[in-house]
């Protein structure tokens, strides 16, 4: 699976501006993997299934980030486990890559991608980051494990990806990937 | 049919909400501590997780008891939101757990990013003090 993320450069051409933290700009579920305080501007119009925010200096760059699943979602023992990388594609490195994992019905698919969370009061399966790339490497992997019961009745994963680059800029893909029939 | 507040009734509210609120941040970092934790699964480890579950769940629900929901899901801020309207267009009031009252309002699809001030028309004045 791979997705292409970022294709901003030019701030200026982008609507009116919405400052504050990830919180405050409607992604709370990674506020825990960021500089509390950290103040973001949200790009606006938003992309369904992608949000873009930057701090204050950052924006001039080529923020291209693909993912790629190394390892698709498998058994292993009584959990379900799968890898991702994050491969920066652009002049901008990444520092952080970091990743929650959702229960998903087919049906909330829709919601997932706007809201970036499955509607009601679902608590993630499985939260991850890393700051540091594979050694030797520009890109970073992050694997996620979860118990497999608690995916049943779930037929789909929801996974929030967010890269953070080097000059703060955060991207956030939204995308829905099948479970494995249980 | 579902309830809707004015930023009165909403705010009445907040004494008990504040307590659900509370407790909500206090499990939901433990909760988050444990999903995000990179050692190994233990049952241990899994049994606190599913009580955890289960008791953010039954707050969740005291909430929605009360006719308003939980939208922070990093357990920081404590964001809640209340359903309403204001010049006739369904909008949901927005508290956060630092406020003394609920004094903000956003649509649906703006989300806490959109956030408005209440027009001070539709908040109640606040009670006078007896000389």
């Amino acid at each position: 699976m791979k997705k292409l993320l970022a294709s901003l450069l030019l701030l200026s051409s982008f609507g009116c501006a919405t400052r504050g933290t990830i919180a405050e700009l409607g992604r709370p579920e990674f506020a825990p993997v960021l500089p509390a305080g950290l103040e973001l501007t949200l790009v606006e119009p938003r992309v369904e299934g992608e949000f873009h925010a930057y701090p204050k200096g950052a924006g001039q760059g080529d923020y291209h980030c693909r993912f790629q699943m190394e390892e698709a979602v498998h058994k292993e023992g009584d959990n379900l486990c799968f890898t991702m990388d994050a491969i920066p594609t652009g002049d901008k490195r990444i520092k952080l890559f970091a990743m929650i994992v959702w229960p998903l019905l087919s049906r909330d698919e829709e919601t997932f991608k706007k809201t970036g969370r499955p509607p009601g009061n679902v608590l993630p399966l499985r939260a991850v980051s890393v700051a540091s790339p594979v050694l030797d490497h520009e890109y970073f992997g992050l694997m996620a494990g979860f118990p497999a019961e608690k995916v049943k009745g779930y037929d789909e994963l929801g996974l929030s990806k967010l890269v953070q680059f080097e000059d703060g800029w955060v991207a956030i893909a939204d995308v829905v990937i099948p479970l494995p029939p249980q | 049919m579902r309830k809707t507040f004015t930023p009165a009734e909403a705010s009445r509210t907040l004494p008990l909400v504040k307590r659900i609120v509370a407790d909500i941040l206090v499990k939901g970092k433990e909760h988050r501590g444990l999903v995000e934790d990179e050692g190994p699964e233990t049952v241990v480890k899994e049994d606190r997780k599913n009580v955890l579950e289960a008791e953010l769940q039954e707050l969740f629900h005291e909430l929605e008891q009360l006719g308003c929901s939980f939208r922070d899901w990093g357990f920081q801020i404590g964001l809640v939101d209340f359903p309403s309207e204001i010049d006739g267009e369904p909008v949901l009031l927005c508290w956060r757990s630092d406020e003394p009252s609920v004094g903000y309002y956003h649509s649906a699809e703006a989300g806490y990013a959109g956030r408005k001030p209440i027009p001070t028309k539709l908040l109640e004045p606040a009670p006078k003090s007896k000389a």
